[in-house]
């Protein structure tokens, strides 16, 4: 199936889930997040208007290699690679925008177990996933915070896979530890969710 | 090893228009108000680098470049892999390592960066490639202590609200932003 050139124009959106996270950054407190996406200037300006530390990993750039390796051990050293030292921080939010529908089921799991080490306890998950179509593009395309903390979607140009559609029930079963809080479908058929650290804390080597 | 640039302003009318963007980082922060230094393309240096004036590292440099007074700029050529600790900072090229500065950091969108980045300020072009952490938190230890005696007390310049601030750069601006310019006026004004 071709790709429509409608389809490709960039979508602005409201997404309250990610609004009413970011509002909670704007005091004197130090924040930390975590971003599994590309560099994003919207994302940096958004949020560096706090105190605030923000850990980028690229994984959609990495996907296909990730994908690629069949030995878990072997992903998820290629992962740790790419985290940067914790300092004794701990990250209260991670941002997943457009990867979670472009991993397989098993590297969902290693990903938030890996990830998991990290996050504060009550920490969250902010992802966001195509849901409504049945197709999706074969790559993920980029989403950007913009002005009054729209998010402005920019679809890749890749040809149309399978979307696999998670629901919150799925994503909860390949992420122990997390419990979905809320979900909102938006305005492009992208479904935002939330999820929270749901364990207790974990006493754990914070790289101080 | 290392090309004088007296005049800043000089190189500047040297530069081919088509390029302004790589030299217009040599206008930027030079609050030493003397020249720049160039480390050129052929250049490999291995060790640390200090001194008191701008520099622009556009060959390999391997290990710790401190000129906590001045800006550093990793020019389209320039391969870092070092710990940098500068007034100011821009990146065009490729580099790997703990970077500190007490005033901005500028990533622009050619730029290839790996590592940690410890600025009250700090701006990046999209398209440009990033994998680490970026901490605009001015009251990290690791911050103070990087500008830690008489030059953080000269140098890290808090914003008046008390909280970071960051200018982002729409993809295929070329050039630096309003606010880096708005910045370097002040700058050369308060050096009058």
């Amino acid at each position: 199936m071709a790709v429509q050139a409608d389809d490709l124009a960039p979508v602005s959106l409201r997404a309250p889930l990610f609004e009413s996270l970011v509002q909670g950054f704007d005091d004197d407190q130090r924040h930390v997040v975590m971003d599994l996406g590309p560099a994003r200037s919207g994302m940096l300006d958004r949020l560096s208007q706090s105190r605030c530390r923000i850990d980028i990993i690229n994984l959609p750039e990495r996907l296909e290699t990730l994908q690629a390796m069949e030995d878990l051990d072997q992903v998820e050293q290629a992962f740790r690679r790419l985290l940067p030292p914790m300092k004794g921080d701990r990250i209260e939010v991670v941002f997943c925008w457009n990867l979670l529908n472009y991993l397989r089921p098993d590297l969902i799991t290693l990903l938030v177990q890996v990830v998991m080490e990290r996050l504060a306890p009550g920490g969250r998950v902010h992802a966001l996933i195509e849901y409504q179509a049945t197709r999706m593009p074969g790559s993920p395309g980029n989403i950007m915070p913009g002005e009054g903390n729209m998010l402005r979607v920019q679809p890749s140009a890749c040809p149309p896979v399978k979307a696999p559609r998670y629901t919150y029930g799925a994503l909860e079963k390949l992420m122990p530890g997390l419990k979905s809080e809320r979900a909102m479908l938006l305005g492009n058929g992208m479904q935002e969710y939330l999820f929270k650290h749901s364990l207790k804390e974990q006493k754990i080597d914070t790289g101080q | 090893m290392f090309n004088k640039r007296e005049n800043p302003q000089a190189s500047e009318t040297e530069t081919n228009p088509a390029d302004p963007p790589r030299r217009e980082t040599h206008q930027s922060a030079p609050l030493s108000g003397r020249g720049s230094a160039v480390i050129g393309p052929s250049i490999h240096i291995d060790g640390t680098l200090r001194g008191d004036e701008d520099l622009l590292i556009e060959g390999k440099v391997k290990g710790t470049v401190e000129l906590k007074k001045n800006s550093v700029t990793i020019g389209s050529k320039g391969e870092v892999r070092a710990d940098i600790y500068a007034h100011t900072l821009f990146v065009d090229g490729r580099i790997d390592g703990n970077l500190y500065a007490a005033e901005r950091v500028v990533i622009r969108k050619s730029a290839q960066v790996r590592g940690s980045i410890s600025s009250p300020r700090v701006s990046l072009e999209d398209g440009a490639r990033f994998n680490g952490s970026i901490d605009m938190d001015p009251e990290t230890e690791a911050f103070k202590k990087a500008f830690s005696g008489k030059d953080a007390r000269t140098q890290a310049h808090a914003p008046e609200s008390g909280k970071p601030q960051v200018s982002a750069v729409p993809t295929g601006s070329g050039t630096d932003n309003g606010s880096t310019k708005q910045s370097n006026q002040q700058q050369a004004k308060s050096r009058a």
